[in-house]
């Protein structure tokens, strides 16, 4: 629920792509958007 | 807390502004009283400038953030984690904090608790960094007979009150009222607490550590659960978002997603991502 802050610490510590999955507006991620970025990755 | 707080034998004290509320819990904090404020959006940011003399001056507390929509104003009773960065480096000059995440009603007052005990362990100022989802859900939760209490690490009267000569970097706690005359300033300042704020090489020995308490027990307060190590796919979540993965997790069963939940987000606990070792890509 920001936009990426914690995604670019995360970038620090790994080599692989980090993928941030931002959300603005004071609602929640809903499972739905998290699956669909998942199947983006695959 | 003002009705209940009272009956427990604690004090609420309603202050005019952030400003004077984390003032007060320093103050309050050095009697040797465990302190906590709370507040939201733009009252976290009036607080920096005494958060900063609570890392400098090593004085326990407690904060609680209820995140909401920011910039500014921003979105008052509606739901954000945007305070993540500023909870590590809002105020000004080098130091480091404690921020941790809860991601229910029980982590609410488990995570209290161990805020507090971390601010006393560590003389440092310690965060809970909650959002509105969480700040507003209700909740049953389980409160045990008995919590577990760490205290202050005593002072050795006669020693200088800023001198950190274990190997946690920590100094003994000279409480105010009994009879230890300490000076307490934000200047730069020796091992007696005197002002010496012109000395390079006091600065940099006096930073370092207030940085490296922490940083050096990064892996000893790290907090966090891994599930699917195997997996391609990683998910990391922290606070409310954490349910919505496990929901994910609920509708997908399987070992192709992994998820690292964190709870001590600063300092952050990047050996967890090492756990992941087939981790083609990290979503968060």
């Amino acid at each position: 629920m920001n936009l990426g802050q914690m995604a670019r610490e995360i970038e620090r510590h790994v080599k692989v792509p980090v993928v941030s999955i931002p959300k603005l507006g004071g609602e929640l991620h809903t499972p739905a958007e998290l699956i669909a970025a998942l199947e983006e990755m695959v | 807390m003002a009705a209940k707080l009272p009956k427990k034998g604690g004090v609420f004290i309603q202050m005019e502004d952030e400003i004077a509320s984390m003032a007060s819990i320093i103050g309050a904090s050095w009697t040797g009283a465990r302190a906590m404020t709370a507040t939201s959006g733009p009252g976290f940011s009036l607080m920096m400038e005494n958060i900063g003399f609570a890392a400098m001056t090593e004085t326990p507390c407690v904060v609680v953030n209820v995140q909401r929509g920011g910039p500014s104003t921003g979105q008052p009773t509606m739901s954000a984690q945007g305070d993540m960065m500023q909870v590590r480096f809002g105020s000004h000059g080098d130091y480091a904090i404690i921020a941790l995440c809860p991601a229910s009603v029980q982590e609410m007052y488990e995570l209290t608790v161990k805020a507090f005990n971390l601010a006393d362990k560590y003389r440092v100022p310690v965060f809970l960094m909650a959002d509105e989802t969480i700040g507003h859900m209700r909740e049953k939760i389980l409160i045990p007979d008995k919590v577990e209490r760490t205290e202050r690490k005593p002072f050795e009267a006669g020693t200088p009150p800023f001198r950190a000569t274990d190997p946690d970097m920590v100094p003994g706690f000279p409480q105010f009222g009994t009879g230890q005359h300490v000076h307490v300033t934000g200047l730069t300042h020796d091992e007696r607490g005197y002002p010496c704020a012109t000395n390079p090489k006091l600065h940099m020995a006096l930073v370092k550590r207030l940085v490296e308490k922490i940083e050096n027990a990064r892996d000893e307060m790290a907090d966090y659960n891994i599930i699917n190590p195997d997996a391609e796919q990683v998910f990391v979540a922290y606070g409310a978002p954490v349910r919505t993965v496990q929901q994910v997790l609920h509708d997908k069963p399987g070992k192709d997603i992994g998820f690292l939940r964190i709870r001590t987000v600063w300092p952050f606990p990047e050996k967890a991502l090492a756990t992941f070792r087939n981790a083609s890509s990290s979503l968060r």
